[in-house]
């Protein structure tokens, strides 16, 4: 970590375009000079190293341990919660390993838009940019949401105001904007602390939930639910998904990788290792302390049952060290903190990334393609998505519902380009084998056929648990697919990196 | 880690050196692999026609099911980290 001559030299526009082209597997002599001016005024600086990748990829998710998962314990019970989280851990794991074959072969901000473009045609492109440009910011949305509802939380845990929610959510969203527009060497470094702060805050809940631990809460008797057996496992899935759902934003930072080839893999590996560790112990500890049921819903004082934003912080709220001690409690929900600001972060920068690759390479508007002249950072997909996920939390003061929709439709255009992408990789390593010399993921063709096959099975379960959010998706891609095809289409740019590199297949 | 700046022939150069292991330990690694991430889907499947149909294809008690399918998965995610983290040992070298 640190500056290096690295960092130095990478800061030269006319260095990162030789890189631009090694990756694109291109000869200098081959650009033409607009295309070269084009990659001068659009390339992103090239700074990230292997712990810069671990800690986007740790703090990007990391809040799927403070929220979310528990939701997945109404009436399924800590049993069929561990086996859809083992299921999802695994799945994501595969995912990973392919996904860094993938970015390694074209390491651009676009991702799955360059996977797309080289696989098949613009089109292909566009619907996996799109895809993941949905999962990136809804999960930014919601995200966003729920820090806000934290915050509000934290200052009047009875009845926590919704106006204080909404400022709390704006004011996040301003102050990320300001530190992306920064520089990326800037917020990788902040968000290594706030990764650390969000482990160091698990590890506090780890041991104060052991203080209190109990084996029969974890495996009840009977261990899955005789009303439901099997079916506990299938209904706990969709939320078991919010553990991990995202940690592809780090393939975004790809072009803005030393040595991609050598640094994703290992950063991505690392990071997903440390996920299912703080997964597993975070299910048996907050499970062992606290009765599944009771960390999954609330009663309010109107006896209605309600959602439970903040597990973590009641279970420790409910064993008698929180009983004993404010202190543990507040602390802990200061800290935790940390791992929703951490992934908000995180989630941003994919967004961003997203926003800009497409702008880039003109699938969206060119504007959203532009870099800060100084900072290189794509301050226009920042302005962007800052407005979109403050429009919503805005929004959420009158819609309810706005973090479940937000959750959702995250989750659903994940799983859809999860499948794509796979097929991408399966073609590609058919058609230019050469393209995956750098890097080949383990198990060659049954680890990526794997990870096809559970995430249609994920998206199954999936549909069959929440099938109105279907309409809005397929609505949010007619839009995008409208704007491409009237758009679009005329006016893509043929020096952007995904371009190059599909001209070059 | 590197503190050099990165010219395409050393990145070409990388690129050849980088193959990944090849010894018999390897294969066999990824061999054993694949056959529990094929043992996984078949879990799966399992799992769905056991909560479709409960009275199909019940093998064991509950508990006895629950263990043996935790087992498929921890086995499947030990050696799916096992053969990543070798993969990217190989590549530090």
């Amino acid at each position: 970590m640190g500056d290096d001559p690295l960092s130095a030299a990478s800061s030269n526009p006319e260095d990162v375009i030789k890189e631009v082209a090694s990756e694109v597997r291109l000869n200098l002599a081959e650009l033409r000079p607009e295309e070269r001016a084009y990659l001068q005024e659009h390339a992103l600086k090239k700074p990230l190293r292997v712990l810069d990748i671990w800690a986007l990829g740790v703090g990007v998710v990391i809040s799927g341990a403070y929220f979310g998962w528990n939701l997945g314990l109404r009436d399924n019970g800590p049993v069929a919660m561990l086996i859809a989280s083992l299921l999802v851990c695994l799945l994501y794991l595969m995912w990973v390993l392919a996904l860094a074959e993938l970015s390694v072969a074209m390491p651009f901000a676009g991702g799955p838009l360059a996977y797309g473009r080289r696989t098949a045609d613009p089109s292909l492109g566009f619907v996996m940019g799109w895809s993941m440009l949905l999962e990136c910011q809804f999960a930014t949305i919601a995200t966003a949401l729920a820090t806000g509802g934290y915050i509000a939380f934290m200052l009047n845990p009875n009845d926590p105001n919704p106006n204080v929610r909404v400022c709390a959510g704006l004011a996040t969203v301003v102050l990320f904007f300001l530190l992306h527009v920064w520089g990326v060497k800037e917020q990788s470094r902040v968000m290594m602390i706030m990764t650390y702060g969000a482990i160091f805050g698990l590890v506090i809940f780890w041991i104060a939930a052991a203080s209190h631990f109990s084996w029969q809460r974890v495996w009840q008797n009977p261990a899955l639910p005789s009303a439901k057996g099997w079916q506990a496992v299938l209904d706990a899935l969709p939320y078991a998904l919010w553990w991990l759902v995202i940690i592809e934003a780090v393939a975004l930072a790809a072009e803005e990788t030393h040595e991609p080839h050598r640094t994703i893999p290992r950063g991505l590996v690392f990071a997903q290792l440390t996920l299912i560790g703080l997964v597993v112990l975070t299910w048996l500890f907050a499970c062992g302390a606290l009765d599944s049921q009771e960390l999954a819903v609330t009663v309010s004082p109107t006896g209605q049952e309600e959602s439970v934003d903040y597990p973590l912080a009641k279970a420790i709220r409910s064993i008698p060290a929180g009983k004993q001690s404010a202190a543990l409690v507040y602390g802990f929900v200061m800290i935790g903190l940390f791992g929703l600001i951490a992934s908000f972060h995180g989630i941003m920068y994919g967004t961003s990334r997203q926003i800009f690759a497409l702008g880039r390479a003109g699938y969206l508007p060119p504007l959203l393609g532009e870099v800060h002249a100084t900072r290189r950072t794509p301050v226009a997909a920042l302005l962007v998505c800052s407005l979109i996920t403050a429009g919503f939390v805005v929004a959420s003061r009158w819609f309810k519902h706005a973090i479940d929709v937000a959750v959702l439709v995250s989750t659903l255009t994940a799983l859809i380009w999860y499948i794509l992408a796979m097929g991408c990789l399966f073609t590609l390593r058919r058609r230019e084998p050469k393209l995956f010399v750098a890097y080949r993921a383990p198990v060659h063709r049954v680890l990526p056929l794997t990870v096809i096959l559970l995430s249609a099975f994920a998206i199954y379960v999936y549909s069959g648990i929440d099938v109105k959010v279907i309409p809005l998706t397929a609505l949010l891609y007619a839009v995008g697919l409208g704007y491409y095809w009237f758009r679009g289409y005329g006016q893509i740019q043929k020096a952007a990196p995904e371009e190059l590199a599909a001209r070059n297949a | 880690m590197e503190t050099r700046p990165q010219s395409a022939s050393s990145r070409e150069s990388a690129h050849k050196r980088d193959t990944g292991p090849a010894t018999s330990g390897w294969v066999r690694l990824e061999q054993l692999t694949a056959l529990v991430l094929v043992a996984v889907v078949v879990c799966v499947g399992w799992m769905v026609t056991a909560a479709y149909e409960p009275t199909w294809f019940r093998l064991f008690s509950l508990d006895a099911e629950i263990i043996l399918v935790v087992a498929v998965l921890s086995t499947a995610l030990i050696l799916v980290s096992a053969a990543a983290l070798v993969n990217t040992r190989s590549r530090e070298k």
